[in-house]
């Protein structure tokens, strides 16, 4: 699951690497992408974690730098999602926050035993008080950024969003489980069914997420190379007619609008003489994208006011 | 009657300017787009698709009256192609076309202007009237120029229903 998760952040990652140079929100959930792949290749998923952990002294310390980069991951999911819903870049008492989150759990971190590399390091270390403290404030943490999240994303309503805010919800509460599991095994309990959860509840959440974040660039390839497609038929089935698509004025069109253009001059044409079947097909397949693409309700009737000026 | 354009550069150069003064933003709905014009116009703009294929050529058309502009739009055609014909209707208004109360292409859609209406149609009796243009002729510069508005605003409006979300994310 660790690996699936990794795969997709990673793909996902490298898929929108262009969006780093874009500025706002653009940057933000590219680096929320690297950061989590970043987390997840510190689990082991790639390198084994004996050979990763060994290239830091074998002491576990990649276990910290996996939260690390996951806390980072999340921060900026957290903080792309603000900026969407308010237009406001991350502010300075969130980016002090956020160094303060790390600092405080980083210091027990060091300050526990943490013996030689475990692969269940957080898991095996888990009735010391040292380790609960690291463990908790960082859960707890992802939690409240998952909370964050999903107010932050309330009012979004692409469907993709469902699996994020899902997402969300599934992290949130491996967060909460992870912290009950952990207070729990330092008062002497071992409720393994809570600690089983985790490992499906946070990585499912993860390729919730990966999910609903890959649908928007992998939508619009799809769209785009359809849409592509589209105008080459039509433009292969005007070949008989006078088409004038490609002056000097329509050089910057969307591929959205160079197909559009396209089927207006064949449906204008088709108005006074009997189309081809080939042209006929070619305008039903451009007909179905182009209905996703006008920004008007299924039936075109509405009115406005002009506005009355005081 | 508005100035009309004299020349392809300058029906290109007018054109522009007046959809740089609509300040429309990229993805803009039909409903933002009919408010502005509602609003640049001074007018209540009211779209109701009506007629089928009887319309023949005409595709849409604009009964203008007093504070009041109607689009009518051919029912039976695709959606996105109503859209368009709606652009190109919209486009007349902010063009400030006046029409003719006895424009040959109404008569074609069965629609015809009472006393104190004027109307203008887009019909498609040539498919290059977009740049093939003889500017002696009112009409032909009319519909040239609203077709190269309507363009204008479809390449600035036409987009996926979540812009803004892809636009991040994507």
């Amino acid at each position: 699951m660790e690996l699936a998760a990794f795969l997709a952040l990673a793909v996902l990652a490298v898929l929108r690497l262009p969006a780093l140079s874009r500025g706002g929100a653009g940057t933000l959930s590219e680096l929320a992408l690297l950061t989590g792949a970043g987390a997840l290749f510190m689990v082991g998923t790639v390198v084994p974690l004996p050979i990763l952990d060994g290239w830091f002294g074998g002491t576990n310390v990649v276990n910290l730098m996996q939260n690390v980069l996951a806390t980072l991951a999340i921060w900026f999911m957290t903080m792309t999602a603000k900026l969407m819903a308010t237009g406001g870049l991350p502010a300075r008492r969130e980016l002090l926050e956020l160094v303060g989150v790390i600092v405080s759990f980083s210091i027990p971190f060091f300050l526990m035993d943490r013996g030689d590399t475990h692969q269940q390091f957080i898991w095996a270390y888990a009735d010391d008080g040292w380790l609960w403290l690291y463990a908790s404030i960082y859960m707890g943490y992802v939690a409240y950024l998952m909370v964050r999240m999903l107010v932050a994303l309330r009012h979004r309503e692409a469907r993709p969003y469902m699996a994020v805010r899902l997402g969300a919800i599934f992290m949130g509460t491996a967060s909460v489980f992870e912290i009950i599991y952990l207070t729990a095994r330092v008062f002497g309990y071992a409720p393994e069914w809570l600690g089983d959860s985790f490992i499906p509840l946070f990585y499912g959440g993860i390729l919730l997420f990966a999910a609903g974040l890959g649908w928007f660039p992998l939508a619009r390839k799809a769209r785009d190379l359809a849409l592509t497609i589209a105008g080459s038929l039509l433009r292969r089935a005007s070949s008989g007619h006078q088409v004038i698509l490609d002056d000097e004025d329509h050089s910057t069109d969307s591929v959205a609008h160079r197909t559009y253009r396209l089927a207006v001059q064949l449906a204008d044409f088709g108005n006074t003489a009997e189309l081809t079947p080939s042209e006929q097909r070619s305008l039903r397949f451009a007909t179905r994208l182009l209905n996703l693409q006008v920004p008007a309700p299924q039936i075109i009737r509405m009115s406005a006011e002009p506005k009355v000026l005081a | 009657m508005s100035d009309l354009s004299r020349s392809a550069d300058e029906l290109r150069r007018r054109t522009a300017e007046v959809f740089g003064r609509l300040g429309l933003q990229r993805g803009a709905s039909l409903a933002a787009l009919l408010g502005v014009v509602a609003d640049v116009t001074g007018r209540r703009i009211a779209i109701d698709p009506v007629g089928g294929r009887e319309w023949e050529t005409v595709t849409g058309l604009v009964v203008l009256s007093e504070g009041e502009a109607r689009v009518l739009v051919r029912k039976s055609d695709p959606r996105w192609y109503q859209f368009h014909s709606v652009l190109h209707e919209l486009a007349h208004l902010v063009l400030e076309h006046t029409g003719c109360s006895s424009l040959p292409s109404g008569r074609r859609a069965g629609v015809s202007a009472r006393p104190g209406q004027t109307m203008l149609a887009r019909s498609t009796a040539r498919t290059d009237f977009e740049v093939v243009v003889d500017f002696d002729d009112a009409e032909a510069v009319q519909e040239a120029e609203a077709e190269k508005l309507s363009q204008l605003l479809a390449q600035t409006m036409l987009g996926p229903k979540h812009l803004a979300d892809e636009a991040v994310l994507g």
